[in-house]
């Protein structure tokens, strides 16, 4: 697990000289659309054909359109652009809400159980969230602004 | 119309980065409506590859794609097999060997790496408010997830915690 939470630390670091010099569209799409392929040729190479896991109704297909477009693409090039104006650790932050919102809408969606735990853990993400971001204001974009890796 | 103050700048892009992450836990509740009928692996593929591909036709309409160097296209290519392959695979192999609940808890370190590695390659500096919130932010989503965990081993919150300090 922690490797994989590395594979992001990485990536947050690693393209944000691309996204500053090309765009968050350009490189966003290139990468997303390159690592799609990739992860379609490691199924074809390590696993079972891709046809024989697909088994999708009309339903299961919207799904997966709302997964690819709103649900993914467009949920990546917000990130992109997030990039451009905060830095890295103010950004991370957020995957706080990750459990959270799941958890909301699981309730809202599947009438799974709201606790109290959830709604303590939303008070304490929403503070870190604000904490992290307390000196954002002109310093803070001044140093977004100078650690830019393209120095414009 | 005014331009953005550095000040709303940066809040606009943790805004922007709140909005991504919040309908990226919108997708969980669609990819259960339809986890049964594929695998989650095949799933991330079609999702990449159907909005990569969008996304690739809206940069030709619109603008021109970057001319790459052969360096920066290797190093895109490492990118996208770390974010979009090597991520997902690992993130599902992980939760083979522990609980979603657990890998939830190991994944809020997420933002502790972050900010430990911005600081080691110089990108930003560790500021105390910036550690404290992630500590803060942590425990919010280790109370959230608190009630998932409890069906692992009895004394697995020992092996969370050494592998919090390893993280550290």
């Amino acid at each position: 697990m922690f490797a994989a939470i590395c594979c992001p630390v990485i990536y947050n670091f690693a393209v944000r000289p691309y996204i500053f010099r090309y765009g968050g569209l350009p490189v966003t799409a290139i990468l997303t659309l390159v690592g799609g392929v990739a992860m379609t040729l490691a199924l074809f190479t390590a696993g079972p054909p891709l046809g024989e896991a697909l088994d999708l109704d009309l339903i299961g297909w919207a799904c997966v359109l709302a997964l690819a477009l709103p649900g993914g693409a467009f949920m990546h090039m917000l990130w992109a652009w997030a990039q451009t104006r905060a830095l890295p650790s103010q950004l991370v932050i957020t995957v706080g809400l990750n459990p959270i919102v799941a958890m909301l809408l699981g309730a809202a969606v599947l009438a799974e159980p709201l606790t109290q735990r959830l709604f303590g853990g939303i008070a304490l993400v929403v503070a870190g969230i604000v904490l992290t971001n307390l000196e954002t204001g002109r310093r803070s974009a001044a140093r977004t602004a100078a650690t830019r890796p393209d120095g414009a | 119309m005014n331009e953005a103050t550095p000040a709303s700048r940066a809040d606009s892009g943790v805004a922007f980065a709140a909005l991504s992450t919040s309908i990226g836990d919108g997708t969980i509740v669609l990819t259960r409506y339809c986890i049964e009928q594929t695998d989650p692996l095949t799933l991330s593929a079609l999702r990449y590859v159907i909005g990569g591909a969008v996304l690739t036709a809206v940069v030709f309409a619109r603008y021109r794609l970057p001319r790459l160097s052969r360096q920066e296209r290797s190093i895109l290519l490492a990118l996208a097999v770390i974010m979009y392959v090597a991520f997902p695979i690992l993130g599902a192999v992980a939760v083979e060997y522990t609980t979603a609940g657990r890998a939830g808890l190991v994944y809020a370190t997420n933002p502790l790496v972050t900010v430990i590695v911005g600081a080691l390659i110089g990108v930003e500096r560790l500021r105390p408010n910036r550690i404290l919130a992630v500590f803060v932010a942590g425990s919010g989503m280790a109370l959230a997830l608190s009630h998932k965990v409890g069906d692992a081993l009895p004394d697995a919150w020992i092996g969370d915690a050494l592998m919090f300090v390893t993280v550290l």
